[in-house]
């Protein structure tokens, strides 16, 4: 009676419930179809990166003053990014990013602007790259178009032991920038050796307008609105020459010229108090500035087989301001507007940076020393960095040693570091000024990619 | 001045994955492409040694491939479809 009553039971379970019936189990070619039908609707891959710095800080004669601070930072860089392949020659890569110090609006909120030239928003993610690649010709003409990656560039990969992260030299610019790009490989026959000769010219357009409304101009200043900014407008020519694949002289070579050019435009008129005076600052002709340089990047990896890499970037730079900054105090209306000055320096200046390092690799990790100089006036345009501080935009001399270290099968990255920036100059406000500033720090950091 | 190349291609820029395969079988023709996508796995997960299974089948499949150039044909693969550098 008793397995009479079990089998009613278990008949009556599995008509209420099926799945307690034995299924057939897929053939081969049925679970490979599922796979492949998976692989179809989910178009976009997505990939995290994380790094968590901490810090501590020692700057002397801060702000040119005879004070020492000292103060421990944490820094956190999150990256998010998106690809998707809408065929084999059209992809589209999105990246968000979050770079900001921990619990620094805990209590008094910063102003979080949108100005570019600010690597670390707080804790709003920016919009990073947004940009497509589009095959014209095969592999031998791509066009690109949208936020390019033109952030991070060489040789941060190198100081942070990671793929290369940017497109150009992070001494040639180091900025978001928007553009329009045709990328061509010079010599194809190259391939057949593991070598890509590649130029790539980019054309980079902005305006200032009224955002909610871009058919209407953005005039310099209220007192005169009939005079307008004349916009941005950039150049860029590069020449990449890559050998990837190991030789007896390298295992990786990457040189990179790059020519460019770019005209600002006025800023919009900023206002403020300052004492309790209202005042208003603004250019006083439709450009800031025009700019031109030359940059040149070098790498090369395990030279003769040996466990020591090399690296060096240079840049040399022109800056032609064209307007004058000028300030106003509208409270006083019979006072004349004064003269600010010129971008970066009153007249036509130039100046160049150049950065040389070395890795020694040990089984898995490597240690770095870099040494960075500056002189006269370069352009401060190597502003973005995952480290706790971009050494890039500092005017005067660095050194700099780290050592990383690799577990979980290269996918996790432990660093420490140090450097000491001796300060001869500071880019603040449109103008470069001397400095006395002598900053210190010992850092380490977690990055990982997931 | 554009310089057009005259060929078109045939490895057109598109997934790690394709991009891997294309480049080993260029390399190794007569490597199958199952064997391939499971060495890929073993590289994706971690394996820049080649000691793994399938990587050392692939190895002894294709004489004329080293491991160093198995990990450079996959950090290029991986690269170029990273969007880290435009155009590529």
């Amino acid at each position: 009676m008793l397995w009479r009553f079990v089998f009613v039971f278990f008949f009556i379970l599995g008509a209420i419930d099926p799945s307690w019936a034995i299924e057939p189990e897929k053939s081969l070619e049925e679970r490979l179809t599922d796979l492949e039908l998976q692989s179809l609707s989910h178009r976009i891959q997505t990939n995290l990166e994380m790094n968590v710095l901490g810090g501590y800080f020692q700057n002397e004669h801060h702000r040119n003053q005879d004070a020492t601070v000292r103060n421990v930072h944490f820094k956190n860089n999150i990256r998010l990014k998106f690809k998707g392949d809408l065929n084999p020659s059209f992809r589209t890569y999105v990246s968000f990013q979050v770079n900001y110090l921990f619990n620094d609006d805990l209590q008094t909120s910063e102003n979080i602007t949108d100005e570019r030239t600010t690597s670390v928003f707080g804790s709003r993610p920016y919009l990073r790259t947004g940009y497509f690649d589009w095959n014209l010709l095969g592999d031998n003409l791509i066009f690109s178009a949208g936020r390019l990656p033109t952030v991070y560039g060489p040789p941060e990969h190198l100081r942070m032991g990671r793929d290369r992260q940017g497109t150009y030299p992070s001494m040639g610019y180091n900025v978001p920038l928007d553009g329009l790009a045709l990328t061509y490989c010079l010599v194809p026959l190259l391939h057949n050796w593991g070598a890509h000769f590649t130029g790539r010219t980019v054309y980079m357009p902005g305006s200032i307008a009224n955002r909610q409304d871009p058919h209407e101009a953005a005039p310099l200043s209220e007192r005169d609105p009939r005079s307008f900014s004349d916009g941005h407008e950039g150049f860029t020519q590069m020449f990449e020459y890559e050998v990837a694949r190991p030789t007896s002289y390298f295992d990786r070579f990457l040189a990179i010229w790059q020519l460019s050019y770019l005209r600002l435009g006025a800023f919009k008129e900023r206002k403020g108090v300052s004492k309790g005076v209202n005042y208003s600052v603004y250019l006083d002709g439709g450009t800031l500035a025009r700019m031109y340089n030359t940059a040149f990047h070098l790498e090369l990896h395990r030279i003769f087989k040996t466990r020591f890499d090399f690296y060096g970037s240079y840049m040399h730079s022109w800056t032609k301001p064209s307007g004058t900054m000028m300030t106003s105090y509208p409270d006083f209306t019979g006072l004349p507007d004064e003269e600010y000055g010129q971008f970066i320096s009153d007249g036509d200046t130039q100046g160049n940076r150049y950065l040389l390092g070395t890795r020694f690799h040990f089984k898995k990790s490597h240690l770095g020393l870099e040494y960075w100089a500056s002189s006269r006036y370069p352009i401060p345009n190597d502003l973005y960095s995952d480290d706790l501080v971009a050494l890039g935009q500092f005017f005067g001399k660095i050194g700099h040693i780290y050592y990383n270290y690799e577990f979980f099968k290269n996918q996790m990255r432990l660093k420490l570091g140090y450097f000491y920036i001796h300060e001869e100059k500071d880019f603040s406000d449109g103008f470069v000024n001397n400095s006395r500033q002598r900053i210190q720090s010992v850092y380490t950091g977690i990055s990982f990619e997931i | 001045m554009l310089i057009f190349c005259c060929s078109f291609s045939p490895l057109l820029w598109a997934g790690q994955l394709d991009l891997f395969i294309q480049r080993v079988k260029v390399e190794c023709p007569r490597a199958q492409a199952l064997l391939v996508k499971k060495s890929l796995i073993e590289m994706i997960k971690g394996d820049e040694t080649c000691q793994e299974r399938y990587l050392q089948l692939l190895l002894a499949e294709c004489q004329s491939l080293s491991c160093s150039d198995l990990v450079y044909i996959y950090k290029i693969a991986k690269e170029q479809s990273s969007g880290t550098v435009m155009g590529r």
